[in-house]
């Protein structure tokens, strides 16, 4: 697995199940990663995956760095973690 | 598709499953736009439009503009995103804490201005570069509450972003940037030691914990003086911009043996204990990879900054390069990181300097003192002769298939006659290497103005870009 950490300089939600999320020091120095739900997924998991992506809003407007856990080469994000202020 | 972008002026939500969002400049001029909770939603729809509804939420506390998509001439909101700022203020704006900015294409004459409804107040950067402004400690004339910030210059203006301004407390882990958004970008680690160990007597708490803005002066001014300086060789490029800075300030540790970051060593040198660093800074999250550690210490007789080396991890991958024939490696990643300790009281061109050496390497190549004729090791900047008579050979060294001249002078400075060692050909000969006697430099007395020699800056060039890069 790695990591991406960063500010969150763009977050996109898409009503319709996935999200965007430009993660890096400035506005033109970003990783784009994305999460993205299934209609297959339970409650379970659509709640979580979800709660990541409020973790990203909320660290967005408090200028919080976040780290985000993806695969390798793989953008999808599996973990979110706001690091000790 | 259509969109609108405004500040969220009122959320409504009905017990029907129906949220109204009014999106506008005001709300006399604000859009109305309609999210729904349907019962057949899936999970993974009715959790993301929760989350929809949570980016509004905090859009309108924060006071950020939002972008809604939406279908031309339908209110259903299908998608929202923050809108974009060209700045980023990094981290909480805090009374006496470090504050910085980040963007691109600040111009060196950047300043930070705070907007409140009743208030303009304007701070001048401790140090700008095109990627950053940094504050040492953000003044108290900056109203407490909601204010607006934006860098500005003499033809350049940035967005004012939103922000609340607190008077405290201070943060114990600081990000001052966060570097490239990669696994593990070259990082630079400030951290106010907690205790000094004595030579002879017991250990003791280091003052420098009870002097916060004697703190952030000191890295303020090791950044400037590693930065900013006439040398260039870690912002040429902008190769900064990729560099993870983050501080440390924990004043509720223990003072014991783990927690002591620096050794008093006589007369007057405080030095790193280089294989502490690494488990001290694991609990506040700089578990990642460590390339450069600064401990800064307030010890009152010990006063003398000095540095180790790094220890590469020569088990990982690197950059192979040829030096005198020789194949060797500069290598991505560290085993125990390059550290100095350096005093709050520094000055000239130290944090520099122990830059230099913490940078190299102990095998794959160090950058030592040229002040003194002591040799050992594989030295990138140093020879000696058989003989102090014997002359200086013309060429130094060959280095990734150029050949490098010799000092034949030692710069402004000439070598001693029982010397035996040597160093190469300097970038400006009228001035002390960077490392050698810097203390020396003269017509300006500022050794802030002394350089590298040739050929380290191009060995410490390319061992940077090889970490960096990685």
């Amino acid at each position: 697995m790695a990591t991406t950490t960063g500010l969150v300089q763009r977050l996109t939600i898409n009503a319709g199940g996935s999200a965007c999320v430009s993660i890096g020091p400035s506005p033109t120095n970003v990783a784009a990663l994305t999460i993205a739900s299934d209609s297959s997924d339970s409650v379970a998991t659509a709640v979580f995956k979800a709660s990541m992506v409020d973790a990203l809003s909320s660290a967005m407007v408090e200028r919080r760095e976040v780290t985000a856990r993806h695969g390798d080469t793989d953008s999808t994000i599996t973990a979110v973690e706001l690091p000790p202020a | 598709m259509a969109t609108t972008t405004g500040l969220v002026q009122r959320i409504t939500r009905s017990n029907n499953g129906d949220a109204c969002v009014q999106v506008g400049s005001s709300v006399t001029q604000a859009e109305a736009f309609v999210l729904s909770f349907d019962s057949a939603d899936a999970p993974s729809i009715s959790a993301f439009k929760r989350s929809v509804l949570h980016l509004l939420t905090e859009a309108e506390l924060a006071g950020y503009p939002v972008v809604v998509t939406h279908a031309t001439n339908d209110s259903t909101i299908t998608a929202v995103s923050f809108a974009p700022f060209d700045i980023s203020p990094i981290g909480p704006a805090i009374h006496g804490d470090f504050y910085c900015v980040s963007g691109s294409g600040i111009p060196s004459d950047a300043i930070l201005v705070f907007e409140s409804d009743t208030v303009v107040a304007i701070v001048t950067p401790n140090l700008v570069r095109p990627h950053l402004a940094f504050v040492a400690q953000l003044p108290t004339s900056i109203p407490l509450g909601r204010v607006t910030v934006r860098l500005q210059a003499s033809s350049w203006r940035s967005d004012a972003v939103p922000i609340d301004v607190s008077a405290g407390p201070l943060t114990t882990v600081r990000v001052l940037y966060s570097g490239d958004p990669k696994p593990a970008p070259y990082s630079i680690v400030f951290v106010a030691n907690p205790a000094l160990t004595p030579e002879v007597t017991a250990l003791y708490a280091d003052p420098v914990l009870t002097d916060r803005p004697g703190y952030a002066n000191a890295v303020s001014y090791c950044l400037s003086n590693v930065l900013l300086s006439t040398e260039d060789v870690l912002r040429q490029g902008d190769l900064d911009a990729h560099i993870r800075v983050v501080s440390v300030f924990d004043a509720t540790v223990t003072v014991n043996d783990a927690n002591s970051l620096a050794v008093e060593r006589m007369p007057n040198i405080i030095e790193p204990r280089r294989d502490k660093v690494k488990g001290f800074l694991a609990p506040y999250a700089e578990t990642r990879e460590l390339d450069f550690v600064v401990v800064l210490t307030k010890s009152s007789a010990y006063d003398r900054a000095s540095a180790w080396y790094t220890s590469d991890d020569n088990g990982r991958p690197g950059t192979a390069y040829v030096y005198d024939g020789t194949n060797r490696t500069h290598r991505h990643f560290s085993a125990i990181p390059g550290t100095t300790a350096i005093p709050i009281s520094t000055g000239g061109l130290t944090p520099f300097h122990e830059f230099g050496h913490a940078a190299s390497d102990f095998v794959n190549g160090a950058l030592p003192d040229l002040y003194d004729d002591r040799i050992g090791g594989f030295l990138i900047n140093k020879k000696a002769r058989a003989r102090p008579a014997d002359p200086i050979p013309t060429n130094f060294a060959t280095y990734a298939g150029t050949t490098y001249g010799s000092d034949q002078n030692r710069d402004s400075l000439g070598y001693p006659s029982d010397w035996t060692s040597f160093h190469p050909q300097p970038i400006d000969g009228s001035r002390p290497n960077a490392m050698d006697n810097f203390w020396f430099a003269a017509n300006p007395p500022d050794p802030r103005t002394c350089r590298l020699d040739r050929l380290a800056y191009a060995w410490l060039t390319d061992r940077l870009r090889a970490k960096i890069f990685r």
